[in-house]
């Protein structure tokens, strides 16, 4: 292989690049052209819009928890929630508004108790016939301590008056009256009662 | 004030208008060059077209630093070269990832009807891939529309002598692959 050789490989080279563009090539660059420039001049709205969502994030996340605390301020049960998550939702990078919210204080609580409807009072209920369920219950215990089992399918039928447990059990509702707690130095309990001193105990002793 | 402010507008206006007319001129004075950059590489004339297109948009963009036509020129040859490998590498990974079947027909002899004529053209295309991106892109310039050593050096930035030894080392490769 000679420099000739080498030399039509070049001049194969130019016949093969001998090519032109479509008579659309320029239309096509001055479509891409507009496309473009019709991106960059949303850009502001996009700007625009990204900031307003991220203050009102802020607010819902800094301001909000604070005007919960506010007795005065407190928005209505079940708006706050909404709006945090509003927020969290649409700004994930944020802190969680757990970590904004101020520590709670004994005063606050206080507020808040004040301020906030009492919560329902759980009903509890207590067995009344208790003697009755744990004579019951005595008389299936064998005499390796196990328990007879009596609801078991195939098992021996139950004794007489050996009736199902649970049906027989009586509940009855426990009425628990709320309790207060008073505030030191505003009419509780403690300083109104006679204090013990430990000469006094001492005496007794002696005594 | 009120003055001020339209005299403002007005040349803004004006400059852009002129920036747009002498964009005109670079893209009807370049496209062929740019075009015919990136078919060296991707072989297909809508791929090649799509990356001239896309250099020129981006020459666009910071057209007013590129006004001056020599330098407009150089900076379009690299960017379309860089654009058309990236595309050429994605292109060789989405056929990787495609049924081999599709790949047999090499893309650059499609439509070619002599069997003698598409071996040519696929020996050339072989020997000029196997060279280094740095002699390739010489021979490349210097096979299209007839530029001289001077200009491959004007477009790539470049002394002319280092043009001429890359010109030089570029022959010894293709010699010794053709042999």
């Amino acid at each position: 292989m000679t420099d000739h050789h080498t030399d039509d490989v070049l001049k194969d080279l130019e016949t093969a690049l001998a090519v032109t563009p479509s008579p659309e090539f320029a239309d096509g660059v001055r479509a891409r052209l507009r496309g473009e420039s019709a991106r960059r001049s949303m850009w502001p709205v996009w700007a625009i819009g990204g900031l307003a969502a991220a203050v009102a994030a802020t607010f819902a996340l800094v301001f909000l928890p604070r005007q919960q605390s506010r007795p005065g301020l407190q928005p209505p049960a079940g708006e706050a929630p909404q709006v945090a998550e509003a927020a969290r939702a649409s700004s994930p990078s944020i802190a969680p508004a757990e970590q904004t919210v101020p520590r709670e204080t004994p005063q606050r609580q206080q507020r808040r108790a004040a301020s906030s409807p009492a919560p329902a009072e759980p009903v509890l209920e207590v067995l009344t016939n208790q003697g009755e369920m744990l004579r019951r219950v005595w008389a299936r215990v064998t005499p390796s301590g196990a328990l007879k089992e009596v609801d078991t399918p195939g098992a021996e039928p139950p004794l007489a008056g050996d009736a199902p447990i649970v049906s027989d059990a009586v509940t009855a509702p426990v009425a628990i009256a709320p309790v207060v707690m008073k505030p030191l130095g505003e009419g509780g309990d403690r300083p109104n009662q006679p204090t013990i001193r430990n000469h006094e105990i001492n005496a007794g002793r002696a005594r | 004030m009120h003055e001020l402010v339209e005299t403002l507008a007005t040349r803004l206006v004006t400059v852009e208008g002129d920036l747009a007319r002498e964009f005109e001129v670079r893209l009807a004075d370049s496209s062929t060059l740019a075009f015919r950059v990136a078919y060296s590489i991707v072989r297909q004339k809508q791929d090649a077209e799509d990356v001239a297109q896309d250099a020129f948009a981006r020459a666009y963009r910071r057209f007013d630093q590129l006004r001056d036509r020599e330098r407009f020129r150089a900076w379009l040859v690299r960017m379309t070269w860089r654009l058309a490998i990236d595309f050429k590498r994605a292109q060789k990974r989405r056929a990787s990832r495609e049924d081999s079947a599709a790949r047999l027909v090499p893309s650059a002899t499609r439509g070619e009807p002599d069997a003698i004529e598409r071996d040519r053209s696929a020996r050339l295309w072989q020997a000029i891939d196997a060279l280094p991106d740095r002699l390739r892109i010489v021979v490349v310039l210097g096979a299209i529309e007839g530029h001289t050593v001077h200009d491959v050096a004007t477009l790539l930035d470049a002394p002319e002598g280092t043009i001429k030894s890359r010109l030089f080392e570029a022959r010894e490769k293709l010699r010794e692959m053709l042999q």
